[in-house]
């Protein structure tokens, strides 16, 4: 057996920590609901078992975090701090800027139970949860929907490989068995992992790739609060990629730690202490003297400079976020997100009409966009519920986006006197959300700005009547009655 | 000597010495030759090192010691006059470190809000002259340093005073954990996160148990680099280990477990820490240990008191962020109830909670409201708070919010006298109620007026609006007895006595309902309350309720088994829901518990009676 012997055998517990161990509960219980209900259906029951679309452990782990972050957004308890991770076996070619690529070896230290973990024996890929790893008796049991047939079974692979049930725990393998068909595997936990991975395998922290990796893996996530624990792993990769000659790294590298220092300097900027940016700003500098800012500028692509754009607004700084989405714009004109965040940024720099312009654009591509993913969506092999899953919360994100952007599209028209447009812009919105109050509130604003009393009460008792929020149904009701007075 | 020097600031890890023997060095070298302009700006800074290394050294060295406050200002004023003539040579480098010595000294030496200011601007001075990556261990240092003190200073503050000097710390230990990591040295990253574990566990927003648990996960994160150090750095070890026990101390989740994971760092800190060492932080530890067995033994797994205000304080300033003013006032009167809750009160948070509601009253322009709240936090604030008391300021505050108050609605003439009423005006209503209640019985009226003088004096006093109720009921004025315990109630919920009599008074005026209510309120305070299970059983087999009425009179039962009037009730219940067999048993344990011969042929009677229908 080939062992890394790495001083700890397994990577720290989480069970401390009891909102891990709650996420963890939760995702076990889906599976027994699962079960209950009858169980997922197995592939090669199927009336026509063909192949389904493969999907990557980065897709995947795409998804399971877009689940997360919906998740948080719907005011489920989270841990900050808390990702999801993609490793897989660098003996096979995966996507590393989406996921890990370390050892074969290491995938033992790394798993741990709750894990979703891909298998293959290279002719069946099966994606299944980790139950548990036993440290001690070195087996690892999984939480599989089809326990009668799992492929791992003896007989049912070709590896060789003779899954068992042990005790009384499910289906399990050895370590050794689990080296051979473990090609990757999605975990949650925080940034401390990869410390704590690094502490252990002290040898990795000499690869371009795995910093490489490590860093471009927490700017995927998106979420500004990882940008500074991103930075150092592309700044080690940049220099281990510039000692080794390494161009091509390099150059991502450098972008992407650009992108990172930009991000967190920005993100670090908020909290009102402007020495907390130096480091980040200092680090800039240094990159920016020795590759001629123009050069790393040209090599961000559109989703980079929205992301810096953002960052700059939300730390109070609409100009330089406008300069990053002109950028963006310029490059990518049909870049509905990119048109989207210039609107904002207009219209924070009271740019209306430029607002309006770029919000009206948006609306446009987003339409475009939603219809193209629906198309893709009807074509999918209708067995394919990730797929469809995925499609359907493409579109949902989209639609909610294109509340906003009529909302931008409003204020641009109603700023500019366009009083026409306001109102289609408003009608739009609420034909979008017919539910919401945003639109009715819009129309009512747009009938007080042309004087038109009686219109403006009817549009504000209609926001009344769907205004769930007890303290801004007062706020209106507040209006209403000033009106009437 | 220069910014190459990369030796920690303030570090658990080894602290440098020598200066003494370079600044000899220094001197020898000049051979007799005057100093340059750059040797003497060096012979200064070492003056200052060395003043500081003995300010120390004079110090006992305990845990509480602190330097010698002579020698320390000797060192500062040294280093102060090195850092301008570093300045003036322009050696960036040289003159940031300067200031980091005596950010150090300041931080070290005299513990005061105000030197902890003042070192911070000496951190930020050094900062802003330094290239921070080409000299990222000082930085890394100073960077942790101002963390340190920033979370000091914003743990001393309340409310959103404390998040925002308290952001400020998170932000500046990002740039530690950032130049840490770069460094990749395992025992600054175990540091930042030390400072960054304290500095999050202190704050309450925007949600105080994900920041708890964050803090540690954090401290988790760094212990493991404590434990190996402990020789090294025993008090970052210890204090680490207090840390995360409080810390699960104030989580409110699961808070059996959670006790026993701050039971579990108690202990292994008390077991680690040497006591003839570190005796502070031996009996910090060992006490914090003592007192979580306590509350394990007993089963007490309430909240500490100063959390629970904290939270308060932070979901009341989160409502109020998002513009959410009567969720807010809900949450504001939530927290004066649990102050009314407390066992000794009128309290200290019951003043705090008047103020809030008087703020947020005064937003949503209801002066009147406002102006109670004001007053009564004023009132309640110089009632339970002494000159000594380190809270006592609180009651200035409350005296110039009421005076602020009078100025915004233009009746600055009576904000004296009221001011002057109010600070006496508890203790007099205490007074008038315990007077009022002597004479309750003898004379009704006299303590009728002396209640209605308490309330004029303390309108928010659960007490005399009680008092009043019973005045009021005893005299037959339901209605009005019943608004005084309704108002009384809203102060105090759990207050039995009011609930009881507010029974009464719902059901003399018919409101079987809510009569009903109380008697579950009470009830739920007190499950055994032969009253409430009685008052209840009647009431629901008045509404044909008769399991519900049989449950009850089965508890009463549970009580007082030998019981036979609840014996009697229960077979009626029974009766009427078809249960004859049960009525019979039930009559027939009566039957062998009554002693009147009257009551025996009664029942006796009965029990034929029904035995016949079955």
């Amino acid at each position: 057996m080939s062992n890394t012997s790495p001083e700890r055998i397994e990577r720290p517990r989480r069970d401390p920590d009891p909102r891990i161990r709650d996420m963890l509960y939760n995702a076990n219980m889906w599976e027994v609901f699962l079960q209950l209900a009858g169980g997922m259906a197995y592939a090669g029951d199927d009336p026509n078992p063909r192949p389904l679309p493969p999907t990557t452990l980065s897709d995947l782990k795409q998804s399971v975090e877009a689940g997360l972050q919906a998740a948080h957004q719907r005011g489920v308890r989270h841990i900050n701090n808390a990702l999801y991770f993609a490793f897989y076996s660098d003996r096979f070619k995966g996507e590393p800027d989406r996921s890990i690529a370390v050892p074969r070896d290491d995938l033992w230290w790394l798993a741990s139970a709750g894990d979703t973990v891909l298998l293959s024996d290279r002719v069946t890929h099966h994606y299944t949860g980790i139950d548990d790893v036993d440290r001690e008796t070195e087996r690892v049991s999984f939480r599989d929907p089809w326990p009668d047939r799992f492929f791992l079974k003896a007989g049912l692979n070709a590896a060789g490989v003779a899954a068992q049930a042990v005790g009384d725990k499910p289906l399990s393998i050895t370590r050794e068995e689990f080296r051979c068909v473990a090609v990757g595997l999605i975990t949650m936990d925080t940034p401390a992992l990869l410390e704590d991975y690094f502490a252990q395998h002290p040898a990795r922290a000499a690869s371009v790739e795995i910093n490489l990796s490590c860093g471009l893996c927490l700017l995927d996530v998106e979420k500004e609060r990882f940008a500074h624990v991103a930075a150092p792993y592309l700044w080690r990769a940049l220099q281990l990629a510039t000692e080794r000659g390494l161009q091509e790294k390099a150059a991502l590298a450098a972008k992407k730690l650009f992108v990172a220092l930009s991000v967190a300097a920005y993100q670090v900027g908020m909290a009102g202490e402007p020495l907390a940016a130096r480091p980040f700003q200092d680090e800039l500098r240094r990159i920016t003297a020795r590759i001629a800012p123009e050069t790393i500028l040209a090599g961000l692509d559109a989703d980079d400079l929205c992301r810096l754009g953002n960052a700059a607004g939300n730390a109070g700084e609409p100009e330089a976020a406008r300069a990053w989405f002109d950028r963006a714009v310029a490059i990518a004109p049909d870049h509905e997100q990119a048109r989207w965040l210039r609107a904002i940024a207009r219209d924070q720099t009271q740019d209306f009409e430029g607002s309006a312009v770029d919000a009206e654009e948006a609306v446009r591509l987003n339409i475009a966009r939603v219809e193209a993913i629906k198309t893709e969506r009807d074509a999918l092999d209708p067995r394919d519920r990730w797929g469809r899953g995925a499609a359907e919360s493409k579109i949902l994100s989209l639609t909610h986006r294109r509340a906003e952007e009529y909302v931008l599209c409003f204020r641009g028209h109603l700023e500019q006197q366009s009083w026409d447009l306001a109102r289609t812009a408003a009608a739009a919105l609420i034909a979008l959300t017919p539910d919401a109050t945003d639109g009715y509130k819009r129309m009512a604003a747009l009938e007080h700005r042309l004087g038109r009393v009686t219109e403006t009460r009817q549009w504000l008792q209609e926001a009344i009547q769907r205004e769930k929020d007890p303290d801004a149904r007062q706020a209106l009701e507040g209006l209403l009655m000033e009106m009437s007075r | 000597m220069s910014g190459g020097d990369t030796a920690s600031i303030q570090s658990p890890l080894p602290v440098e010495s020598g200066f003494a023997a370079t600044r000899v060095e220094l001197l020898a070298a000049r051979g007799g030759r005057a100093l340059s302009p750059e040797e003497a700006a060096d012979l200064l800074f070492l003056d200052g090192m060395v003043a500081f290394e003995q300010a120390i050294a004079a110090s006992d060295g305990s845990e509480d010691s602190e330097p010698d406050p002579t020698l320390l200002q000797q060192s500062l004023a040294h280093l102060a006059g090195a850092a301008n003539a570093f300045h003036e040579q322009q050696r960036m480098v040289d003159e940031a470190y300067a200031h980091f010595r005596m950010a150090r000294g300041l931080q070290r030496g005299i513990r005061r809000v105000e030197a902890y200011r003042e070192a911070a601007e000496h951190y930020r001075t050094g900062l802003e002259l330094l290239d921070t990556m080409a000299h990222p261990e000082l930085a890394f240092e100073a960077y942790l340093s101002l963390g340190k003190i920033l979370y000091e200073l914003g743990s001393a503050l309340v409310g959103e005073p404390r998040e925002v000097e308290l952001r400020r710390a998170l932000a500046v230990l990002q740039a530690a954990e950032f130049l840490a990591s770069v460094l990749h040295d395992q025992s600054r990253i175990a540091r930042q996160k030390q400072v960054g574990a304290l500095a999050i566990g202190e704050r309450f927003r925007p949600d105080r148990d994900e920041n708890l648990l964050d803090a540690i996960a954090l401290a988790e994160e760094a212990l493991p680099f404590f434990r190996q150090a402990l020789d090294r750095a025993p008090i970052e070890y210890g204090t680490l280990l207090v840390h995360v026990g409080n810390s699960w101390l104030k989580v409110d989740r699961e808070r059996q477990d959670a006790l026993n994971h701050a039971r579990a760092a108690f202990r292994e800190g008390a077991n680690a820490v040497d006591p003839s060492r570190f005796p502070r932080l031996h009996r910090v530890l060992a006490g914090n240990l003592a007192m979580t067995e306590a509350l394990i033994a007993e089963g007490n797994f309430d909240l500490p008191e100063q959390e629970i205000v904290g939270r308060f304080d932070a979901e009341i300033q989160s409502s109020l962020e998002v513009n959410r003013l009567s969720e807010a006032l809900q949450k504001g009167w939530a927290f004066l109830r649990w102050a009314w809750s407390l066992s000794l009160a009128p309290n200290v948070h019951v003043g705090a909670a008047h103020k809030i509601l008087g703020n947020l009253y005064f937003r949503q322009d209801n002066a009147e409201s406002a102006e109670m709240h004001f007053y009564s936090s004023l009132a309640v604030l110089a009632a339970v708070l002494a000159p000594a008391h380190p809270w006592f300021s609180m009651v200035d505050q409350a005296r110039q919010d009421l005076a602020k108050f009078f100025e915004a609605t233009r009746r600055s003439d009576i904000a004296a006298p009221a001011i002057a009423q109010a600070e006496r005006a508890v203790s007099l209503a205490q007074d008038l109620c315990r007077r009022g209640a002597e004479q309750i019985q003898a004379d009704p009226a006299a303590a009728l007026t002396d209640f209605q003088e308490a309330l004029r004096l303390f309108p928010c006093s659960p007490d005399a609006l009680f008092y009043r109720g019973v005045v009021h009921m005893q005299s037959g004025d339901f209605p009005a007895a019943l608004a005084d315990f309704d108002a009384s109630l809203l102060f105090r919920p759990q207050y039995i006595p009011a609930l009881g009599n507010r029974f009464t008074m719902r059901l003399q005026l018919g409101d079987r309902e809510g009569a009903l209510a109380d008697c579950d309120a009470i009830l739920d305070l007190d499950a055994a309350h032969d009253g409430a299970l009685l008052n209840r059983a009647e009431l629901k087999a008045q509404k044909a309720d008769w399991d519900g009425a049989i449950a009850d009179y089965g508890k009463l039962l549970d009580l007082h088994p030998d019981a036979a009037e609840f014996l009697v009730h229960r077979a009626a219940a029974k009766e009427k829901k078809g249960d004859l067999q049960g009525a019979v048993e039930d009559l027939e344990k009566a039957l062998a518990a009554v002693q009147e011969p009257e009551d025996k042929t009664a029942l006796a009677d009965t029990i034929t009676e029904l035995r016949a229908r079955l």
